[in-house]
């Protein structure tokens, strides 16, 4: 079986030159390019390959925003022309990565070990890409959503809350409401950092947004959301919300 | 001699408590040796042929150094302690104020001393016939000899705070020199090695990678372009300004090399012609427009434009790097000009070259932002 694989590079020059090194593997089928951040996700969601070379520093999201947006991450090989700290983290996490201009023996080297872990599985390799990619880029500041069949980036302090209708997760702006692929357990964990707290069950909102706390029913509360909007906040999640607000 | 000269040292605070015994011990000793002498100095104006006979008559010897540990000790402690104290008293006060106090204090002091050592004098047991014949003139003129000597020390004392002053004046003025040679010199180490960006290496060494079976002429030409790079940033650490022309040169080629990697999503715009004739520190415009790519063009998905101006300006001329950036990805100032950082390292250049404090501007609108700097035409 063939591992099907993703390029992930915005230098044309870069992918064809790892296109070339990649040629005589016979077990690496390409099953296609993107040039960015924001393709790569979706490209990743759409073709589902095994493998996926993904480089660092790209425009829309760069590589560790790419990962920290993938709820099902294939086997990730990161390539980097120059990044200290990144190759300090993957040292560190024993992910692998390729350092530009990729040698032959090395990219033979990173698909051994690629073979190894196939098929991917959700096993230490993967959820430690995760890792490095969180530690490295910190609290996420855009989010990917989906307007129609395109994906979109979204800056977060723009989102005032996300909220589930029908199983469907969606970011709410102020002028906007979009898709986002994602269940919102994975939002909580993956929004926490960047400052959005979850109210109910199917509910998180930006803690910038909120305006005004107002005490409720039998100990639940309310808040106004400078878009003019008001939410309801369950019994447990009053506690935390009042804790994140720094109020006693 | 030491320990003499001791007694009339100005002082600029009064002295601790301790070496007040020892100094009215010595004041004994000088006024018991030197009271003989004054009595036959003065003896001699009015019977010159006795004068000397002080000397050779054991109780005139005794009783003049009597009369001269008298003198002295009422001097040391009107004139002497007094001044003391009140220099310490005075010493934040402006010299309009002091000096007027110093005058009159010192002519009360003297007088005052005069008075009281000739009073004493003359209710002393006395085994020695003492006349005083003009006591209230004497006490007169002593009061004027204290404020003479007020007012000339406090001239002296002026002059030596002045001389004191340039000397401190000087020491920092040299220590400066020294500083901003230093601090030139740690610029000029720090921009040769962070002129030619790691990234910006690797990067091109990756595109000519690509390129070598790709386009291997494109490869050469791009190897050609990276060694005039070198050359360039190597040379410019020792020289200290460059001409306009040559900065704006060096740019381009280092241009075109990006320009293989970002292709079409890397819109330029260099100013044409002849360029007008100033100097620059080298180096300094392309880490911001290299800046301007890394920050501004290489995270926007559909690329951007860099412009790079010459506008005549009051000065000379305005130099200016603008560049596409999305807002929302623009970091803060502060983080722009951290320690080490490239835009941090043109600032201090351009401040080390120019004595400006804040050499370069930044401006930025919806979709743009500008760093700009000013180039004095050649003198």
């Amino acid at each position: 079986m063939k591992i099907r694989t993703l390029l992930v590079d915005d230098e044309d020059l870069a992918r064809a030159a790892l296109r070339r090194e990649l040629e005589p593997s016979a077990d690496i089928e390409i099953v296609d390019e993107a040039v960015n951040g924001v393709e790569a996700i979706e490209k990743i969601g759409e073709l589902r390959p095994d493998l996926v070379l993904l480089d660092i520093e790209m425009p829309g999201f760069d590589g560790f925003e790419v990962v920290q947006h993938l709820s099902d991450p294939p086997v990730i090989v990161f390539v980097t022309a120059y990044d200290e700290y990144a190759v300090r983290a993957f040292e560190a996490n024993a992910v692998d990565y390729l350092l530009k201009p990729v040698q032959p023996e090395r990219l033979e080297r990173a698909l051994a070990r690629v073979r190894q872990r196939m098929p991917p599985r959700e096993t230490d390799p993967v959820s430690r890409v995760k890792d490095v990619a969180r530690e490295r880029s910190g609290p996420l500041r855009r989010l990917a959503a989906r307007r129609g069949k395109r994906i979109v980036i979204v800056p977060l302090r723009e989102v005032i809350r996300v909220e589930i209708e029908d199983k469907l997760v969606f970011a709410v702006t102020a002028a906007d409401r979009l898709l986002v692929e994602k269940t919102i357990g994975e939002l909580e964990t993956l929004l926490a950092p960047s400052g959005f707290l979850r109210i109910s069950r199917g509910e998180l909102v930006n803690l910038e947004t909120i305006k005004e706390l107002v005490p409720w029913f039998s100990g639940t509360w309310r808040v106004k959301l400078t878009n003019g909007e008001e939410r309801d906040v369950s019994r447990e999640r009053a506690r935390q919300l009042r804790e994140a607000m720094g109020i006693e | 001699m030491k320990w003499v000269l001791s007694l009339f040292r100005i002082r600029g605070a009064p002295p601790p408590l301790h070496e007040i015994p020892v100094l009215l011990a010595k004041c004994v000793v000088f006024g018991a040796v030197t009271g003989p002498f004054w009595a036959a100095f003065f003896t001699s104006f009015s019977d010159p042929a006795s004068a000397l006979s002080i000397f050779v008559t054991p109780v005139a010897l005794f009783w003049t150094a009597v009369i001269g540990v008298v003198f002295a000790l009422s001097f040391f402690l009107a004139c002497g302690l007094g001044n003391a104290h009140l220099r310490s008293i005075l010493k934040d006060y402006p010299p309009a104020i002091a000096r007027p106090i110093y005058i009159v204090y010192n002519a009360v002091a003297s007088s005052l001393a005069c008075a009281v050592s000739f009073a004493i004098v003359m209710h002393l047991p006395a085994g020695i016939h003492i006349e005083i014949p003009y006591f209230w003139p004497v006490v007169a003129v002593d009061g004027l000899i204290g404020a003479v000597l007020a007012l000339v020390i406090g001239a002296f004392m002026k002059l030596k705070l002045q001389v004191e002053d340039a000397q401190a004046k000087l020491r920092q003025q040299q220590l400066a020199v020294h500083e901003l040679a230093a601090s030139a010199s740690q610029a000029q180490a720090r921009a040769l090695q962070s002129q030619i960006n790691p990234h910006f290496f690797f990067n091109t060494l990756n595109t000519i990678s690509a390129l070598i079976e790709e386009d291997p002429a494109a490869a050469r030409q791009t190897i050609g372009r990276l060694s005039d790079l070198f050359r360039y940033t190597l040379g410019c650490s020792h020289a200290d300004a460059v001409t306009l022309s040559e900065e704006v040169q060096f740019v381009r080629d280092y241009l075109s090399i990006e320009h293989a990697r970002f292709r079409k999503r890397l819109r330029v715009e260099l100013p044409e012609g002849i360029l007008p004739d100033v100097r620059i520190p080298g180096l300094v415009l392309q880490p911001l427009v290299e800046n301007a790519i890394k920050h501004g063009i290489a995270p926007l998905i559909d690329g951007g434009m860099v412009h790079v101006g010459v506008q005549a300006s009051p000065e000379g001329v305005r130099v200016s790097v603008r560049n596409t950036a999305d807002e929302s990805a623009l970091p803060e100032p502060a983080a722009m000009f951290r320690p080490g950082h490239a835009l941090d390292n043109v600032r201090e250049r351009l401040r080390l070259f120019t004595g400006v404090a804040e050499p370069l501007q930044f401006n930025r609108g919806v979709d743009w932002v500008e760093f700009s700097f000013e180039a004095k035409a050649a003198a």
